[in-house]
């Protein structure tokens, strides 16, 4: 039973009851009164009708100058008062002590009421129902010349009760025609004011519906402006998280798309040569040479992509040995790790770094500038030139690899922190890459608090940026470290906009962003590598004019 | 002549699928990109349309939508083995959709299979005086007809579509009796000795130990 027929249906009989019982309390009180008006008319007029009969009685011993009157006498002046009385208020009866008629001679009065006994002297009225009519019956016992006589007047009420037979029926009448009123009222009345709820419940369900952005609207009585604004707020978390789950599940579809791509096309073309190989009876050598190749080709490209996935998940699940790293030491490190790469294209590595500390995990920032310098000489031609500097600026340090490679697109620079997303496919290919380089330097940058920012122009070449929190020495450190700890997170995204410098292959995630600032940076950041300390290693130079 | 146009961004891949339709003798085109392969599909006549799903430019998807009212073939080579984007391929009405990695036989037959339902592959195969024709189901030997029972002739017809290919027991067992099949790689065994007996090809219907069979050419 819904709510509003519960309401409707309690209000309704409480209505109906109330008039009815009204009504019938009206009509029966007046009734009542009018009953007793009856009985007590009906008693005067015995009275009268029976004193009559004593007067005359009276009379009638003192002209005889009898004492007693004869029976017959009696019955005679009975007759006769009855008679002149009898028409005027009902039908007189009177009966004798043995119960016999005396008046009138027939009569059609039941036995029943005949038979009715009363005290001597009292007189009582009753109402009873003689075939269809109701009647009032009054009776009184009279002594007279020693003889009980009993006096019947006998009213025929029929008609009252009729009438009040007809007026409790026109009362029923009226109070079902209120009721039915009274029902399209509070049928109105209730819908009018659960017509809210309604609304709210046709919300709710176009949110269950998956419309999580409806908002209901905040108006009403004050309870539903209320209940509004609280499904207002649960559906606005809902949307919130709904939203933020759909993008995890949207992110984890695309890593595994990726993943299951990078992982499947290696492998469907060693598979496929490798059975063109088994099942081909003739296979000439040019033939299986070219097909050879391409199985080990595809073969080194897994293996790359296993090393890099396996070290993404290393990086993703251990705990950061962190320490007070000298960076001028670090580049250094880096810069002897990556002379193999370096003499490869045959290109140079110039170096400049201020004297400061960060607080690091050293191999994980090792292999991050591994990847950017291996990314860098990807994208640049041979006998290219590379730069690592580290500059300074407001306590925080800028690390930053630049190349004068083939740069990237605007639209590239965005993804290009994606697993698996890479520039220009074929030429990362044969590099061998796997799609995962820039991803693993955001994720490191990440979890070191660190922002990481990419600008390139297409054509001229990429610049990548670390920025992180420095101390000019250890103990400088020590005391930050507290004020570090309470402070807001040092993580912050700009926006990409302008772009310069470039590289193909990878991506990063996390808090990854490229500045507006573009070339400028480069400037900036060579005007202050006057003060900063060179490293100059054996076979290369640090020029001023050409940073 | 048949035309297949291999649109796959992936050289090496595209490179072996070539080299197995070549065996079949059906010409090849490539191309390794999206906005290309509709330029292509739209000006060329291939008779079927080897699409990969990723694609650089736009995706195989968004290709298929494109040259939907060329009403050529497609079947789909996808690294996706989600069953919503097979449903989505083949809603686009890709006629078929394979998932990589794949085997050449397999994707041979996918092709064939194609091919014929757009009438356009072969229906008949030779081979020395043996003759059969796929639609008719009738196999001639030098003018005589011989009688083969349904999976005979579909392991006979795998065969001579096969010539001088490594057949291996699985593959058979996919092809010939579906996926679904469970039962022992003995069935097939019978089933070649049956074809082998019946066509008398007891030296050219060679066993490979260990792997399956090879129907050879002399």
């Amino acid at each position: 039973m819904r709510l509003w027929h519960k309401i409707f249906m309690i209000v309704l009989v409480f209505v109906t009851v109330s008039i009815e019982a009204t009504g019938i309390f009206v009509s029966q009180s007046s009734f009542r009164g009018m009953v007793e008006t009856e009985v007590k008319n009906a008693q005067a007029a015995q009275n009268t009708f029976a004193s009559g009969i004593v007067n005359r009685t009276m009379y009638e011993r003192i002209r005889t100058g009898e004492i007693l009157l004869s029976k017959e006498e009696l019955a005679d002046i009975i007759r006769e008062i009855s008679r002149d009385a009898g028409t005027g208020y009902g039908q007189i009866v009177v009966t004798g002590a043995n119960g016999e008629v005396v008046y009138p001679t027939a009569t059609d009065i039941s036995d029943e009421i005949l038979s009715m006994h009363v005290e001597s002297g009292n007189c009582k009225s009753i109402i009873t129902d003689s075939g269809d009519s109701t009647l009032l019956v009054t009776v009184s016992c009279a002594e007279l010349e020693r003889l009980d006589y009993r006096l019947f007047t006998i009213r025929d009420i029929t008609d009252s009760y009729t009438a009040h037979d007809k007026q409790m029926m026109t009362i029923w009448i009226i109070s079902m025609a209120l009721a039915l009123i009274a029902a399209i009222l509070i049928s109105c009345a209730i819908s009018v004011t659960l017509r809210p709820l309604k609304v709210v419940n046709n919300g709710l369900e176009q949110i269950k519906n998956g419309d999580y952005a409806f908002r209901l609207n905040e108006k009403g009585s004050p309870e539903f402006r209320q209940l509004s604004k609280n499904v207002n707020t649960m559906a606005k978390s809902v949307q919130e998280n709904v939203e933020r789950i759909e993008g995890i599940a949207a992110s984890r579809k695309r890593f595994v798309d990726s993943f299951a791509h990078e992982m499947k096309t290696p492998l469907t073309s060693i598979i496929g040569f490798a059975d063109i190989l088994r099942s081909r009876r003739v296979v000439s050598d040019q033939q299986r040479l070219d097909y050879s190749s391409i199985i080990i080709e595809e073969a080194s490209r897994m293996k790359s992509l296993s090393g890099k996935l396996l070290e993404m998940a290393t990086t993703d699940s251990t705990n950061l040995d962190l320490e007070d790293v000298y960076v001028p030491e670090l580049l250094g490190e880096v810069y002897n790790s990556t002379l193999p790469l370096l003499a490869k294209k045959n290109m140079r590595l110039r170096m400049a770094s201020k004297k400061v500390y960060i607080n690091a995990d050293k191999e994980l920032f090792k292999s991050l500038l591994y990847n950017l310098i291996d990314n860098a000489v990807k994208a640049s031609e041979e006998n290219g030139e590379i730069r690592m500097v580290c500059a300074e600026e407001n306590g925080r340090a800028l690390i930053s690899v630049t190349d004068d490679g083939v740069g990237m697109a605007r639209e590239d620079l965005i993804r290009v922190t994606e697993p698996f997303y890479m520039v220009d496919k074929s030429r990362s290919r044969k590099a061998g890459g796997a799609g995962l380089g820039l991803s693993l330097c955001a994720e490191i940058c990440k979890r070191h608090n660190a922002l990481f920012t990419i600008d390139s122009i297409l054509g001229e070449g990429t610049m990548v940026t670390i920025n992180i929190r420095c101390f000019d020495t250890v103990e400088r450190r020590e005391e930050d470290e507290f004020e570090f700890e309470s402070g807001e997170p040092d993580e912050e995204i700009q926006e990409t906009g302008d772009s310069r410098g470039s590289d193909s292959d990878n991506t990063g995630s996390g808090g990854t962003a490229a500045t507006e600032r573009g070339s400028e940076k480069a400037e900036e950041i060579s005007e202050e590598a006057e003060e900063i300390e060179l490293l100059d290693e054996e076979d290369f130079e640090f020029e001023d004019e050409d940073f | 002549m048949v035309k297949i146009l291999i649109v796959e961004d992936e050289i090496n891949i595209a490179r072996m699928i070539e080299a197995n339709i070549a065996v079949v003798g059906y010409e090849t085109e490539l191309c390794d990109n999206g906005l290309d392969a509709v330029d292509k599909i739209m000006a060329g006549d291939y008779d079927l349309v080897l699409l990969d799903v990723m694609l650089p430019g736009i995706d195989g998807f968004e290709v298929m939508r494109r040259v939907e009212s060329k009403g050529v073939p497609v079947i789909f080579l996808t690294a996706l083995q989600d069953v919503t984007d097979k449903v989505k391929g083949l809603h686009l009405g890709a006629e078929d959709y394979i998932v990589k990695p794949f085997e050449n036989v397999e994707l041979l037959a996918r092709i064939e299979v194609v091919l014929r339902r757009s009438n356009k592959g072969r229906n008949n195969l030779t081979y020395e005086d043996i003759e059969i024709d796929l639609t008719k189901h009738s196999v001639m030997q030098g003018g005589e007809e011989v009688i083969l029972t349904p999976k005979e002739f579909d392991v006979l017809a795998l065969f001579m579509s096969n010539i001088d290919i490594l057949i291996t027991r699985e593959r058979l067992l996919a092809e010939v009796w579906g996926y679904d099949f469970v039962g022992e790689s003995r069935t097939v065994d019978i089933h070649v000795q049956k074809v082998r007996r019946k066509l008398n090809l007891q030296n050219k219907l060679v066993t490979i130990p260990k792997l399956g069979y090879r129907l050879e050419s002399r």
